[in-house]
């Protein structure tokens, strides 16, 4: 080996160790840290919803910086608008929810009382179900846990409204350095393909993410906007309920619509109310499988069914809530990887 | 002391500085202003070739071109009608500072390289990647018309010089293929 060769190899190890140094230590340090994961997630989600609006500003003759601090001020100014226009809002609806809850209880264990005694009747006396204690005290045990969990849970989204922020006013600024001093450590060798894997992966979550939270504010709204014409309560929680959930393929439209079914269910019991609820619901699904799905998501994403439901199942094991809303789109970068990969292994053109 | 931080502070890296230059002298970034010329420095890649390395292959997937800073490039085409496997390389070109290459697979979907590129000694390349054509006319669509041009018109020369050389061979053959009036008589 001539003395250059092991310069260039030494200097590779080090590049190595650092780099994987670097990586294990924030990876330690995302799941270690409280909130940290979940405010590098909210970041991340945030950066690649303005870096459009970043890049078109800088297209217009805007330095980045400039651009960055200008749409980080705005940005930073409507959430604060928001959270002061919403709160109170929310706090109230909150707190009638928590008094209305044990009547909501009530409401389900009726549905369960009544569907388990359709079905000892049908069943002609070979089966004999009594489950309403069971499920009486499961969701009596649930709603007190919800209530006490409720003012951790708003102390820890205020960690993450204030982490969140900052994480993506860095990612936005040195985003593109740090990628940059990352694939410096790729091997020649590898270079091209990493590059273009890096660019491919990042392009597609980045119209996924966009495409994703669009569908959800649509459907919330639309859920919003329906459950508001109808004077159901709690007409606000119920839509951020929804669009949250839909966030989660196939489960999420469906546990999204559960809480205002059972109101309304609560409220006049099997009927018109309870129908039109149930219509509301169906129909954000429909807009958003008409016209949303095929025109944005599909385009983006493009994952066989069962692929979907195996990564969503897989993150929720993982990770919970927070691993079924990324599992697609980690799923969709293994896919782009894996594809990527073999192109260039077995010389396939695509 | 204060004069040696007087000297230094100022004193550009004489890596950024070859860096700037290479990149000004190159026919596709010369109609840029120096600002721009900036922007375009964030965005390429400096890599570092031992002598003898392969930048690429012929038939792999390119992604974008090279520069060549420092040091030599090896062009070379496979022949595969050689039956001398150690032959089956025939020599192109060598390239030298300044020079660039694999620019069509800027502008190609899918574009398989055309031919081999080996580093010769050591060599400096910078890489300027699809990714990062594309992050420019997103960035600053001033800037990108300008090196879009500016490679529209190499290809261009490039076409039109294949295209002379395709008919000059063509010309070549014709006349091979004539029999000579020495051989009539």
């Amino acid at each position: 080996m001539t003395k250059l060769e092991s310069r260039w190899r030494r200097q590779h190890w080090i590049q190595f160790t650092v780099f994987i140094s670097i990586l294990l230590f924030a990876t330690i340090a995302l799941f270690v840290i409280d909130n940290l994961l979940l405010s590098f997630v909210v970041a991340v989600v945030c950066s690649y919803i303005v870096s459009p609006v970043i890049s078109y500003l800088e297209g217009h003759g805007f330095s980045r910086i400039v651009a960055i601090i200008g749409v980080f001020v705005v940005f930073n100014v409507l959430l604060v608008l928001s959270i002061w226009a919403l709160s109170p809002i929310v706090v109230k609806q909150l707190s009638a929810l928590k008094e209305s809850l044990p009547q909501y209880v009530d409401a389900t264990v009726k549905v369960f009382n009544s569907a388990t005694a359709m079905l000892n009747s049908n069943s002609g006396g070979v089966f004999h179900f009594d489950v309403s204690d069971q499920v009486k005290d499961w969701l009596t045990s649930k709603s007190t846990q919800i209530a006490t969990s409720l003012p951790g849970f708003l102390s820890s989204s205020a960690s993450v409204l204030v982490l969140s922020p900052l994480l993506v006013f860095f990612i936005l600024k040195d985003g593109h350095s740090i990628s940059r001093q990352i694939l410096r450590v790729v091997p020649n060798s590898l270079f091209e393909l990493t590059l273009s894997l890096q660019s491919q992966i990042s392009d597609q979550i980045g119209q996924f993410i966009r495409a994703r939270l669009l569908e959800s504010a649509i459907v919330g709204a639309v859920v919003f906007i329906g459950l508001w014409i109808m004077g159901i309560p709690f007409s606000f929680l119920l839509a951020v309920i929804a669009g949250v959930a839909n966030l989660i393929p196939y489960i999420g439209p469906i546990v999204g619509a559960v809480p205002g079914c059972v109101i309304a269910f609560a409220d006049t019991g099997f009927g018109g109310q309870l129908i039109l609820v149930g219509v509301v619901y169906a129909l954000g699904q429909l807009i958003d499988m008409i016209f949303i799905i095929p025109l944005l998501v599909a385009r983006i994403v493009d994952l066989h069914p069962v692929s979907v439901i195996l990564s969503v199942i897989l993150g929720a094991k993982i990770l919970g809530v927070l691993g079924m809303l990324i599992s697609i789109p980690v799923a969709s970068s293994l896919k782009v990887i894996l594809v990527n990969v073999y192109r260039h292994l077995t010389d396939d053109v695509v | 002391m204060v004069n040696y931080i007087w000297e230094n502070i100022f004193r550009r890296n004489p890596k950024d500085a070859e860096v700037d230059t290479v990149l000004a002298e190159n026919y596709i970034f010369k109609a840029l202003s120096k600002a721009e010329l900036l922007f375009v420095k964030s965005l390429v890649h400096y890599r570092i070739y031992k002598p003898g390395e392969s930048i690429f292959r012929q038939g792999e997937l390119g992604v974008g071109m090279y520069i060549v800073v420092r040091g030599n490039v090896n062009i070379t085409v496979e022949d595969l009608s050689a039956k001398d496997e150690l032959m089956q390389d025939v020599f192109v070109t060598r390239l030298t500072r300044g020079d660039f290459f694999g620019e069509i697979a800027l502008v190609e979907q899918t574009g398989r390289r055309t031919a081999t590129a080996t580093a010769a000694d050591e060599t400096i390349l910078l890489g300027f990647f699809k990714p990062d054509l594309a992050e420019i006319i997103e960035r600053n669509p001033r800037t990108g018309v300008k090196i879009l041009t500016r490679l529209g018109e190499v290809l261009g020369r490039r076409l039109k010089e294949t295209a002379e050389r395709f008919t000059e061979v063509k010309r070549e053959l014709r006349e091979l293929a004539q029999p000579s009036p020495d051989d009539k008589t």
